[in-house]
């Protein structure tokens, strides 16, 4: 291994008396990258490590005075026996699997247009694109406390007039369900577009011209070429929005609270319930691993998923 | 010149970077400066260069800025104002006292929750030289806020901002015209009662079912009885607990939330049980989507006219711009009841007497100076400036707080005259029923424990599940009962929850 001299740099002065530190060109690197590893030890690695520790603990913020004692797998045995756990996980799996992959179908279909569009693409890229810049909570506010209001909302008086019966949007279980999804939609899509419009947007012509030549079809091309080309945008942005619509929490505040009854309550909002504002945190932290094994057996069956797909389409 | 850096000075310069934050991160902070000033007249700019940070609803601090900015500028205070909404101020200050972090110098703080944060030692108790200060007249200052909700275990934490009661609202031109009484009278075999409205739930039952389904404020659209507030994470919890207290709160009774003796809930009571089957039944004399609406959505429909009564606290809404219904309201105690349920011995008993059981609901939002704050006298001189007598009585009769002082529900000539110009049916009816609810001796004080936010998670879970339909009232009031008992257990038993309990009612 080769050695450094630190001084190796400057001529030794006539009569004085130094140490030589020597080390390592590999020790050296690990000196340059300690302060980022402090930093990730600190702010991820501690984190994760904490509130796994506490979650083996009967830690209550509130509960003044008391010794906070181990307690084994007793907080992960109330998470896991907990109805309302369990009804918060079936409501947060029913969001991922139903408001995601209508942002991907909706953000594919605009994207493909928007590819295509010969005028007016940058306005409508721009205008597709306007949702992502609002803030949720104003999303919440104007779509659901306004246009979705059940008495002077301005879709059920069109759908009154038009005929319809007047739609419970939130008061509902079964529709305020529906609604938090629509909302989500709204929103996110846009995320979905971008992604997509990048990355069609790059893809080789070469293929195409090839397939043209060869009598192809347009809906040949997309189904052979452009599918498959997409696979790993696809793969990435349903990653990312899949991730993030697990961790879905300001949405269903600011429109339901959760409710009516427990219908729309998604895992986190009750981590942060119980665990935050509630004072729980052993309960909270069991609940939020209970989230992160969720989420990362969501991240390994979709990547061994899109796999598979973009093999099959390729073979 | 030479700009590169030898190892050697790298690792000098690093270490003595991390020697240094790491002896920076080893010093104790600095204590909080020792309050002297406070009871100080201010005179000159004495906090010249101070900084002090509020959190409160943007009512609070906001919509008043004109009243204290005059202050600010004599003394020098800079203020930065945190506003937030109801939910988000309670949000943030729980989790800063769960995580005892700073979140503001001056913080208001919901009565409810005040055993987690004053009994935290999260804000200072306030100084000898406040409570001894004539500019505050704490005599005037109403018993029951005085003795009770300002006070923790003994010590006054709250300076005395605003003051919440629940009661009853309607609109008294409706039962004053002539054909809406002879056909109520005829349908229900008494007489619609303008100046007191229904007295019992049994009353507006009959109240509400009567005046939905019809135009009668002629907008062309159908009207509804009643709208109260019954959305989940939002205000359900005091929405259910109004609609609770006739039955629940036997006068014979100290406990309400909890037998005081045992420390069971009370909440899945056969008073409660009932109390929620008919609220639930009473929608469809409501707003449709009434279930989803939280106070906001009350006082909208209240002040455009589409409801006849609603229950809450700031009765003057009624009276400000926005509101269609300035000099048509009316306000109450609570509906009663003459059956009330006596949880002591199980059994139901019927009262020849109206049994009435006013509520204060939340108590109302105080202001506290927090116990890090590095500028305590600034802090306790603005409090105290905020909620003096004089400029308290300023902001509650131009609207923006609830009275909280004597001075405030004994003359109705400043609701009249004032500028919020009340009228004075509506600020006669008003204080009727504020002196009413205070003084009344089966008063329901509100719940005041450590760890109330999951108490009322679970009552307002429960009551969403039984007005969506997803359980019984019985079996999602049961279900609360269950999480109530784990959640006592969770905060070191009945035992010690009953000891916070019992000092907030007296017992």
């Amino acid at each position: 291994m080769r050695q450094t001299t630190l001084v190796e740099a400057r001529p030794a002065k006539v009569g004085q008396s130094r140490r030589r530190l020597e080390i390592s060109d590999v020790t050296f690197k690990w000196i340059l990258l300690l302060p980022a590893v402090l930093a990730v030890i600190a702010l991820l690695i501690f984190p994760f490590l904490f509130t796994l520790g506490v979650s083996f603990t009967d830690w209550h913020l509130f509960n003044r005075g008391a010794p906070i004692n181990f307690v084994g797998f007793k907080m992960w045995a109330s998470v896991l026996s907990s109805k309302y756990i369990h009804t918060t996980t079936l409501n947060t799996l029913g969001f991922v699997a139903t408001a995601v992959p209508i942002e991907f179908g909706l953000g594919l279909l605009v994207a493909l247009a928007l590819n295509e569009a010969t005028r007016g693409r940058s306005f409508f890229r721009v205008f597709f694109l306007m949702p992502l810049m609002i803030s949720p909570i104003a999303v919440v506010f104007i779509i659901g406390r306004l246009m979705l209001h059940e008495d002077i909302g301005a879709v059920n008086a069109i759908l009154m007039k038009l005929g319809f019966e007047r739609v419970m949007w939130l008061s509902d279980p079964m529709t305020a369900r529906f609604t938090i999804i629509l909302v989500d939609v709204w929103q996110s899509t846009a995320f979905m577009i971008l992604m997509f419009l990048a990355a069609l947007q790059s893809l080789p012509q070469e293929p195409y011209e090839a397939a043209i030549v060869d009598g192809s079809t347009a809906l040949q091309r997309f189904r052979y070429i452009t599918l498959p080309l997409l696979g790993p945008v696809a793969l990435t942005a349903t990653l990312i929005r899949g991730l993030d619509a697990f961790k879905v929490i300001d949405i269903i505040y600011a429109l339901t609270g959760g409710g009516p009854g427990q219908a729309t309550e998604s895992v986190t909002l009750t981590v942060y319930r119980t665990g935050v504002k509630g004072g729980d945190i052993a309960f909270g932290s069991a609940a939020a691993y209970l989230l992160l094994i969720l989420m990362a057996l969501f991240a390994f069956l979709l990547m061994l998923a899109m796999r598979r797909w973009v093999r099959r389409t390729t073979d | 010149m030479n700009t590169r850096m030898s190892r050697r000075d790298f690792l000098r310069f690093s270490g003595g970077a991390a020697g240094m934050a790491l002896l920076a991160a080893c010093t104790p902070p600095a204590p909080p400066a020792e309050s002297s000033a406070a009871s100080q007249a201010p005179t000159g700019k004495i906090f010249e260069g101070q900084t002090l940070t509020v959190a409160g609803m943007s009512w609070m601090w906001d919509a008043t800025k004109p009243m204290y900015e005059e202050f600010l500028a004599e003394t020098g205070i800079k203020l930065e104002v945190a506003a937030f909404g109801q939910q988000e101020i309670e949000d943030k200050l729980m989790q800063a006292v769960a995580t005892d972090t700073y979140l503001a110098d001056l913080i208001a703080v919901l009565s409810n929750d005040s055993a987690d944060v004053w009994g935290s030692g999260f804000c200072a108790p306030v100084p000898q030289e406040i409570l001894d200060d004539p500019e505050m007249v704490w005599d005037d200052v109403l018993p029951i806020y005085r003795e009770k909700v300002l006070d923790y275990q003994g010590q006054i934490f709250g300076m005395p901002f605003d003051g919440d009661t629940h009661h009853l609202m309607f609109l008294h031109t409706l039962l004053d015209d002539p054909d809406n009484q002879s056909k109520f009278k005829a349908k229900y075999g008494y007489d619609l009662d303008p100046d007191r409205g229904p007295k019992t739930w049994v009353e507006h039952r009959n109240y509400a079912e009567f005046f939905t389904g019809w135009d009668w404020n002629g907008d062309g659209e159908p009207d509804y009885g009643f709208a109260h507030m019954m959305k989940r994470g939002d205000t359900a919890f005091w929405g259910f607990v109004s609609r609770s207290c006739a039955y629940a709160k036997h006068p014979d009774d100290p406990g309400f939330f909890f037998d005081v003796d045992t420390g069971a809930p009370r909440i899945n009571t056969p008073a409660f049980v009932r109390a929620l089957t008919e609220w639930k039944e009473e929608l469809q004399w409501g707003p449709p989507g009434m279930a989803s609406y939280g106070w906001g959505e009350v006082i909208q429909a209240s002040q455009a006219l589409k409801v006849a009564m609603n229950i809450g606290w700031d009765g003057t809404v009624m009276a400000t711009e926005a509101s269609q219904g300035k000099g048509k309201a009316s306000f109450s105690v609570l509906p009663g009841s003459n059956d009330v349920y006596n949880a002591k011995s199980g059994a139901w008993e019927t009262h020849d007497q109206i049994n009435y059981a006013p509520y204060l609901a939340a108590g109302g939002w105080q202001i506290s100076v927090a116990a890090k704050s590095q500028s305590p006298d600034a802090a306790w001189a603005l409090s105290k400036h905020f909620t003096n007598k004089e400029w308290g009585n300023r902001f509650c009769f131009e609207g923006y707080r609830n009275p909280i002082r004597v001075s405030e529900v004994t003359d109705i000539k400043p609701w009249v005259e004032g500028k919020l110009k009340f009228g004075e049916r509506s600020a006669t009816t008003y204080v009727r029923a504020l002196n009413e609810t205070m003084s009344h001796p089966n008063l329901v004080l509100d719940l005041r424990v450590p760890g109330w936010t999951q108490y009322r998670d679970a009552v307002e879970l429960a009551v969403s599940r039984a007005l969506a339909d997803e359980a019984s009232p019985e079996q999602s009031l049961n279900d609360c009962a269950d999480a109530w008992t784990q959640i006592t257990d969770r905060l070191g038993g009945p035992e010690k929850q009953m000891e916070q309990y019992k000092d907030f009612l007296g017992v």
